[in-house]
């Protein structure tokens, strides 16, 4: 059973720009947002069925495009499409279509509804589009869940221990709507936040290592391990149970001066009660906060996809970690780790290292 | 080495009722459970026909001591998961906790709540009144809502492939228990009604207003209905040591991806066959020792055909023999809950060594030339059944299920 996994490829666009340039630039606060709608999806996607398409499948679909080319995977042949999967996580899905098909509903007539908005509000409309977009015909599924980029990262790897596939597109994808921001006032437990979400999509290839030498694959990092713990507490709350003990004795894996915890949160407070969650020696690391109240806003599966992006090019470059303080930017950490406790009691923990 | 894989405990939730005996009971007596939906307005539709779960079943779920308001889905999916834990004996007392990874597929999730709250949006009303809803509405919450209420501490996953998310989700448990990940995993489906659903299916034409006739020249689509179905899903030494009560065993299971379009399924069915052939070469057997199949079935055109070519595809001439039958009529289409009821199913028939009928077919379709079991349900020794499932974007899944010896 294949024991060595890694990242052969990155893709991903949101409301910060698209591709790395423009992803260094939002990490180091100079990007200008600009909403998902007014990105130009056809200069970089020729697929007539992801025209009419959610948001969400247009970016997904685009992302996951740049994955694979940066994987060297595209085009893909019909030979190998049965053992290439796609796994993508969201929180909300569709919401464009699935608000706009409720509206007419609701508003107008339920006969006069368009048909494409209901089949394309479902969530695994994304996934479908990257499917018959690309030609990948080995197991795809979607996998809802305030976690779901790190679950479909370890759904991934279980299918290529199995032998399902060799190869898997991992990712995740959620857009920015008002709707959001008014749901989430009216549910989470502080009603003042301001709930400041944007929206796009992260994808990466996941292969064995054996698989990756033999064709000759640039590699970004190594995956060390993956767990994720649901803890039954409330949906609204987080809760302090540690995913990274768990990731720790499953790998058999002790921590390492210089580790570094890239950490998704929601404000400063949170992160220190993070902090001191996952790291009680938390002295000996280095521990950036990315702060989904600020700078890295609400993004759900899009922020998780980004966050863990963000891991696997930071063991690879100095570049993307330059921005935060307390780092040595003269190289990369050697290892990464992604940490993440999310609504309805979901943390996840995932572990990145350089592959040399 | 790959472990062997059994079903330990069993719930179930449709039109028929809630339990394994009402179910079997209907199965074997070819009693459908199909009538006028009354949760929501139907008047604009073209049919009011649907297999809705009785109200006393679901307020058979109402947990007094939790406040939080529970989705129509997720009162579903507890009572089905709460049913397979008792029924494997592992269900716990309050307080205590059983460690195990709850996998379920759902296709629209707690879209009852979602569209409570943003109807009150667009009407303009008091949208704190509904807010409450919210703590429902996403797919990844009911799970987490049943995960809490019977004390399930362990990873939650939602698979989403439409309508077999169900299928998937027990594959998933299959595939984790057999390679040694878990020893118990709690697996299933559901999706609750919706007028959303409803509206949606309508809209694209696939719902009839005639009644649903898997394999039938003159089919004319489907009718949808609401339920979950839990299996307990458990390695075999781990179930002996424990004396559990085997119902069955999980021996292969396939899923690949039409990748042709997002809706319709690939007519010339290489994809769904492939997900039958995976199944059938993961469990070792070859298709002349499947007994019978518990068919996707839904009654519309394109399925049924595309359907009948997967299984030619695979069993060859074979096809024409072995037993064929679609559930789909006594209970509707459940959506995401569709793979994991038709498990269930599969499995009550070979407790019963009984095959259910393929209810309402009249006249034959020379597309869909199939074995199908008709003028009532008929008794024969079953070993293995295989079951399919196939949904919107092109989801395949297939899974063999043995009777245990």
């Amino acid at each position: 059973m294949e024991k060595d996994f890694v990242i052969t490829g990155v893709g991903f666009l949101g409301n910060w720009g698209v591709g790395k340039k423009d992803f260094i630039r939002f990490l180091r606060g100079e990007g200008v947002p600009v909403s998902i709608e007014e990105v130009d999806f056809d200069a970089y996607i020729d697929v007539p069925s992801v025209r009419r398409a959610d948001y969400i499948s247009c970016c997904a679909l685009t992302a996951a495009k740049f994955a694979l080319e940066d994987a060297g995977m595209l085009p893909i042949s019909k030979e190998k499409s049965n053992r290439i999967g796609a796994i993508l996580g969201t929180v909300h899905g569709a919401l464009y279509y699935t608000i706009e098909y409720h509206a007419s509903l609701v508003l107008g007539d339920p006969k006069l509804a368009s048909p494409l908005l209901f089949s394309d509000s479902v969530a695994n409309a994304a996934v479908s589009h990257i499917s018959t977009g690309l030609g990948i015909r080995g197991y795809s599924t979607t996998v809802p869940g305030y976690c779901g980029v790190t679950q479909a990262l370890k759904l991934g790897i279980e299918l290529i221990q199995q032998g399902v596939i060799d190869v898997c597109l991992v990712g995740g994808a959620d857009v920015n709507h008002d709707f959001l921001t008014k749901a989430y006032r009216g549910c989470l437990c502080s009603p003042e936040l301001i709930v400041n979400t944007f929206g796009g999509s992260g994808c990466l290839v996941i292969e064995s290592l054996s698989h990756a030498i033999k064709r000759k694959a640039k590699i970004y990092a190594k995956i060390d391990g993956v767990s994720i713990i649901t803890a039954s507490y409330a949906v609204a709350s987080c809760y302090n149970i540690s995913p990274l003990q768990d990731l720790l004795n499953e790998a058999n894996i002790e921590l390492r001066d210089n580790d570094c915890f890239l950490n998704m949160s929601f404000d400063d407070e949170d992160s220190l009660c993070r902090r001191d969650l996952f790291l009680p020696k938390f002295s000996r690391h280095h521990f950036i906060s990315l702060d989904c109240s600020s700078s890295f806003g609400y993004g759900f599966a899009a922020a998780e996809a980004f966050q863990i992006i963000l891991g696997v090019l930071g063991v690879d470059s100095e570049e993307y970690l330059s921005s935060f303080k307390g780092i040595n930017t003269n190289k990369p950490p050697n290892r990464i780790f992604i940490t993440r406790t999310t609504l309805a009691g979901t943390n996840s923990c995932a572990l990145f290292s350089h592959c040399s | 080495m790959k472990k062997r894989v059994v079903i330990t405990g069993m719930g179930i939730v449709t039109s028929l009722g809630a339990g394994i005996d009402i179910t079997a009971s209907a199965l074997r007596a070819s009693r459908a459970a199909i009538g006028p939906i009354t949760s929501f307005d139907t008047s604009k539709h073209k049919t009011n026909q649907g297999g809705e779960v009785g109200v006393e079943i679901l307020e058979s779920v109402i947990y007094k001591d939790k406040q939080f308001h529970l989705d129509r889905a997720t009162k579903l999916l507890l009572r089905a998961c709460k049913d397979a834990l008792n029924d494997a004996r592992l269900l716990t007392q309050q307080g205590e906790y059983i460690k195990a990874p709850l996998v379920v597929g759902t296709t629209l999730g707690g879209i009852c709540s979602g569209q409570n709250f943003h109807r009150a949006m667009l009407l303009k009303e008091d949208t704190q009144k509904y807010a409450r809803f919210l703590g429902d509405a996403l797919a990844c919450h009911q799970p987490f809502h049943v995960a809490s209420i019977l004390g399930i501490l362990g990873e939650t996953i939602v698979l989403n492939n439409a309508c077999a998310s169900g299928l998937s989700a027990i594959g998933c448990a299959f595939e984790r228990v057999r390679l040694g990940k878990s020893t118990v995993v709690i697996a299933g489906g559901y999706d609750g009604m919706s007028d959303f659903a409803h509206a949606g299916f309508n809209t694209l034409q696939l719902v009839t207003s005639d009644k649903c006739r898997p394999f039938d020249k003159n089919r004319s689509g489907l009718l949808l209905g609401e339920g979950a179905g839990v299996v307990i899903v458990e390695e075999l030494e781990h179930a002996m040591k424990r004396n559990a009560t085997i119902h069955g065993e999980i021996i292969g299971f396939g899923q690949s991806s039409d990748a042709y379009h997002i809706t319709k399924p690939d007519p010339e069915a290489q994809e769904a066959a492939s997900a039958i052939r995976n199944a059938i070469e993961e469990a070792g057997v070859t298709p002349e020792s499947i007994d019978y199949i518990n068919a996707h079935g839904t009654g519309t055109p394109s399925n049924d055909s595309m359907e009948t070519k997967a299984i030619s595809n695979v069993l060859g001439e074979y096809a024409k023999r072995v037993p064929v039958s679609s559930t789909k009529p006594f209970t509707g289409h459940l959506l995401g809950a569709a793979g994991a009821t038709e498990v269930i199913f599969s499995i009550i028939s070979m407790q019963q060594n009984n095959i259910p009928e393929n209810l309402n077919y009249i006249t034959p379709d020379p597309e869909c030339d199939l074995n199908l079991v008709t003028g009532g349900s008929r008794d024969q020794e079953l070993k293995m059944v295989l079951t399919t499932s196939f949904g919107f974007g092109g989801s395949n899944a297939a899974m063999v299920l043995r009777k245990f010896a």
